[in-house]
């Protein structure tokens, strides 16, 4: 399957050059801020550049992976640096790589241990975009991994008031998971073949053989079957991360802690890394045991039952909040539960909706976080109820505000409504009762948020926020390019939808969809 | 036995013969030197021990397993242990010789003792003998009993090393008395035989073990005892973390990390012949995994609660014993025990990598990580005088190279990419797994989860706190640079081995066990 190697080596530039920022910020003197804030601009706009080369490079009319790069790493283990991508994690990538780069220009107040700062921010980077290229299960849990510590320590050193906890809260959770899915990547290892020399990492061959039903007639363990523990594993490893109820108490409390950009990037990519792992590992892995030929198993409708849990629950406790960031955080919640309802509906048009959502979310969930940073940055308190009036003092802010609150709570014509309708709409073909329920979470959801624009920006005007002045230079410039993704793909939703397509047909194909 | 194989079994023990030169050489220098400037002799001991790993070097691809004087092999593995053990005496002489907490007067045997508990870590790995493993077992405790009492006027010291003596004692006769009844089992006092014999005995006949079976059993437990003992594992891990807290720094390192990757060595070499024996060792296994078990679990929750730096390296280094342990016991468990139930021959599962192979893998990385983080733990106290969690409250933006490097262990530590502990980890996962033990597995990266809440406790107290939190004020003449530069050495190497996966893993992969 691996025939289109590509030596230009686009991915691997793509995902490792941040590193020669993190060599290149650790040698320069850590007084000097201005140049270790550019090399960080710097070294985060190669990837923005490569990842946009990367985007026309792409054969949309692929359903595969294109633009390898392979080679052996540990030949005794059939460990390869395999890196691939396809219309499922080629998005993901372009995202990332603008969220890191805007992350950049939006931290550039930052004063305290700005060497250390913009090394881990660097990071990070090389962990999320790692993990989106990786076709090797090894490499992934590897880049997996590396994410964790930049983002303990970005939200422990440079967070709000509750940082430490908001911070090993954080890594223990995460570390729950991945060391779950430590254990069903060994696993998985040692079934994939009956000697070493046919045992692989390698996320292809492992589709593959999961596909034609290798893991299937596994032994029993304590009276579960070897691929539901297997599925399982992976399962809590991903949920964690998306985050789905009832692991998702971690979300609010880094997000609240975490400094904006951090907000942003834990809202706009970390949270895909679930969704994505589930499509990647569970559903092409283990396709049998959500559908068993001619409908979902009780597992594709429990996951579907957590997804509305998530729509329902996250929406109801984001109504009750009174902090704003803490509302965008559930929010998230909220949000996610419709890419859990997408993926468990397993056709074309779920998983369309699913992936749809995870991108817009990207944008739109960045440019909220980056929206309420902009007021903390001049209020210094994030209390709904205090403020009042805004849209006079601030009227650029507000309308761009406006611009973001409304493709969240998915207002056709935006970004956000086409993720959440096509969910929606190829759930339905399976579960109408969940979604029936899901859609109070859609109302609450428009609630929650149309009655923030009441509060903060309308009803009568506060003279400690007159003498606020507007939206500075450099967060128009932040802002913008977010509102903008908000509008292009929510009118033309098909640059997205056809870059995706083939290979979600692909995916739908594995639960029966005719492709 | 005629001059010629004389000679050439004496050429194949170079090492040892090495070392024991480096010793005497210890002594004398002190005695010139009339007892001051201890720092010669210790760059003398220094210089000693790095002829002995060229030497180890340079002779490894020449081990063929032959026998020296019907007593030792010559192999692959002795010589990985061998070289192991070198790295960590070298680095713990280093350390020695930059610690600022000895006393002023009487330090230059400290360097001789030193280098004779190493020699007889030496031939812990390298003899097949009961006898032998024995008397090696009790040179390196008996010197390690006088290093861990080294700061006479320090009452915490002398009572280490009196707690050390009585449990070493208690554990020692154990498994004497193990050892005795294995010899009178078996007629003979070499492995090999022993393992037939035990083999045979285990095995049992259609109702269970018979009386000799039994009397086997109760052998075997009597050594594993002992081995326990040595490693701290749980049962018997009373003495470790007073002994632990109470030695001089650099003698807490050896401890930890030198005679435990040694006394693993023994281990393997004692149950190396075992496993194949086919369901008699399942019993055997169960207890060995059980014991791992309880070690991992009861030493990282006890680990939560230390406020003392060396005392949670201490519980951790109980809890690593579970892990290594646990690899252990996989060496022993019946093979193939996974695919066996119903899967057919798509599901039986020939081990890539034994259980032998992955302990020795991650003592390995026990011996970096551990080396590392107990370097930067003399680095603060050196320079900072800090001993508890609390006082390193901001140290980190002080000393960021030095603590920088410290995070860098404690994930090792925990078993997070890219560093060599993660790979060790998963090493020891494989067999585990492969021979059925799925609990086992699942207990070992549960309390990781565990184990990364106090490690992080550290770089929390250090990083995560304001630098205006800082407490301690620097001491001058800390050797700070020194010891800073043996940490990022260290840490290069955790790095290194945790990416460039290739090289350690083929070395393993040759070692026979």
């Amino acid at each position: 399957m691996i025939s289109t190697f590509d030596s230009s080596h686009l991915l691997s530039w793509i995902t490792l050059s941040p590193l020669l920022g993190v060599l290149a910020i650790l040698f320069t003197p850590r007084e000097k801020h201005d140049v270790i804030k550019t090399l960080a601009a710097a070294f985060t706009g190669i990837p923005l550049a490569l990842s946009v080369w990367m985007y026309v490079k792409f054969d949309q009319s692929l359903a595969g992976y294109q633009l390898f790069d392979d080679f052996a790493w540990v030949e005794a283990f059939n460990i390869r640096y395999t890196v691939g991508v396809d219309g499922l994690s080629s998005p993901l990538v372009l995202l990332t790589s603008i969220l890191m780069f805007f992350a950049v220009f939006s931290s550039w107040n930052t004063e305290k241990g700005v060497k250390g700062y913009f090394m881990l921010l660097l990071l990070l980077e090389v962990g999320v975009n790692g993990v989106f290229v990786s076709l090797d299960f090894f490499l992934f849990y590897v880049y997996w991994e590396l994410m964790l510590l930049p983002m303990y320590f970005l939200i422990g050193i440079w967070g709000g008031p509750r940082r430490e906890y908001a911070a090993i809260k954080f890594f223990l959770y995460t570390l729950a998971g991945s060391v779950l899915m430590l254990v069903a990547m060994i696993a998985m290892y040692l079934h994939s073949g009956p000697t070493a020399a046919e045992r692989t990492f390698s996320l292809i061959t492992l589709a593959e053989r999961g596909q034609n039903g290798l893991f299937a007639n596994g032994p029993m363990l304590f009276g579960m079957e070897f691929r539901h523990w297997l599925f399982l594993f992976l399962f809590i490893g991903f949920a964690i991360k998306v985050p789905v109820f009832p692991f998702h108490t971690w979300l609010p409390d880094a997000h609240v802690e975490a400094p904006t950009a951090i907000s942003v990037i834990l809202a706009g990519i970390l949270l895909k890394l679930g969704g994505y792992g589930l499509m990647r590992m569970n559903m092409s892995i283990f396709p049998g045991v959500m559908w068993d030929g001619s409908g979902p198993t009780a597992w594709a409708t429990g996951i579907a039952l957590l997804g509305m849990i998530n729509c329902v629950y996250g929406a109801f406790v984001a109504m009750a909040q009174t902090d704003m960031k803490k509302l965008v955080a559930y929010s998230s919640v909220a949000h996610m539960g419709f890419v859990l309802l997408g993926l468990a509906a397993m056709n074309p048009n779920g998983i369309a909706g699913a992936n749809l959502q995870l991108f817009n979310h990207g944008t739109s969930s960045a440019m909220l976080f980056l929206l309420v940073g902009v007021i903390y940055d001049r209020a210094h308190h994030r209390e709904i109820a205090k403020f009042g009036g805004l849209a006079a003092h601030m009227p650029m802010y507000a309308s761009l505000a406006f611009l973001g609150i409304f493709t969240s709570l998915g207002l056709p014509g935006l970004a956000g409504f086409w993720g959440e309708a096509l969910s929606l709409i190829g759930a339905y073909e399976h579960f109408p009762k969940i979604v029936l329920v899901s859609t109070i979470g859609l109302i609450v959801t428009a609630a929650f948020f149309l009655m923030m624009i009441r509060k903060v920006f309308f009803g009568p005007k506060k003279e400690i926020y007159a003498g606020f002045p507007d939206l500075t230079l450099r967060e128009w410039a932040c802002l913008t390019p977010f509102g903008l993704l908000c509008i292009v793909l929510g009118v033309a939703p098909f640059l997205l939808s056809d870059w995706m397509k083939p290979s979600i047909a692909a995916l739908a194909s594995l639960f029966g969809a005719k492709s | 036995m005629n001059l010629k194989d004389y000679l050439q079994d004496l050429s194949r023990i170079w090492p040892e013969i090495l070392l024991s030169v480096t010793a005497l050489m210890a002594l004398l220098c002190d005695l010139l030197l009339k007892g001051k400037e201890t720092r010669v002799t210790g760059w003398v001991t220094a210089i000693g021990v790095l002829f002995t790993l060229g030497w180890i070097c340079r002779d490894f691809a020449g081990a063929d397993g032959s026998r020296i004087f019907g007593l030792m092999l010559h192999d692959r593995f002795a010589m990985f242990f061998k070289l192991l053990i070198t790295t960590g005496l070298l680095i713990v002489t280093l350390l020695s010789i930059f610690f600022r907490g000895f006393q002023k007067d009487g330090v230059g045997e400290y360097y001789s003792i030193l280098v004779i508990a190493a020699v007889g870590a030496f031939f812990m790995v390298s003899t097949d003998n009961l006898l032998l493993m024995f008397l090696a077992l009790e040179t390196l405790s008996i010197s390690s009993y006088a290093l861990a009492g080294f700061l006479k006027r320090d009452v915490r010291s002398a009572e280490a090393s009196m707690k050390y003596l009585v449990f070493g004692a208690l554990s020692s006769g154990a498994m004497v008395y193990g050892f005795s009844l294995l010899y009178g089992f078996a007629g003979s006092l070499e492995l090999p035989q022993i393992a037939t014999t035990v083999r045979t005995l285990l095995q049992g006949g259609e109702h269970g073990l018979d009386a000799a079976g039994i009397g086997c059993a109760i052998a075997v437990v009597l050594s594993l005892a002992g081995f326990g003992y040595k490693v701290a594992a749980f049962p018997f891990h009373f003495w470790s973390p007073d002994v632990y807290e109470g030695a001089p720094t650099p003698v807490t390192t050896f401890l930890a990390v030198v005679s435990k990757v040694a006394s693993f060595g023994m281990i393997l070499r004692f149950f190396g012949g075992i496993p194949h024996g086919g369901e008699g060792s399942a019993p055997l296994a169960a207890v060995i995994a059980a014991i791992a078990a309880c070690s991992m679990t009861f030493g990282n929750l006890a680990a939560m609660l230390q406020e003392n730096a060396k005392r949670l390296l201490a519980y951790s280094s109980i809890a690593h014993s579970g892990y290594l342990l646990a690899g252990v016991a996989a060496l022993v468990a019946p093979g193939a025990a996974a695919g066996g139930h119903e899967g057919g021959a798509a599901h039986a599962l020939v081990a890539g990598l034994t259980g032998g192979q992955a302990v020795t893998y991650y003592a390995a990385a026990y011996l970096l990580m551990n080396l590392g983080a107990f370097a930067v733990v003399i680095y603060l106290s050196n320079r900072f005088g800090c001993q508890t969690v609390a006082s390193m409250a901001g140290l980190g933006w002080k000393a960021p190279i030095a603590c920088g490097t410290l995070v860098l262990f404690l994930l090792s530590l925990t078993g997070i990419p890219p560093t060599v502990g993660f790979v060790g980890k998963w090493y020891l996962l494989q067999p585990i797994w492969s021979k059925g033990l799925h609990w086992l597995a699942v207990t070992l990266v549960l309390n990781s989860i565990v184990s990364l809440f106090y490690y992080f406790r550290l770089a929390r107290s250090l990083f995560l706190k304001d630098e205006s939190q800082v407490l301690a004020s620097p001491r001058k003449n800390a050797f700070g640079a020194e010891i800073t530069a043996i940490a990022v050495a260290l840490a290069i190497a955790t790095v290194w081995f945790g990416v460039s996966l290739r090289w350690l893993a083929d070395l393993v992969l040759s070692i026979h066990i």
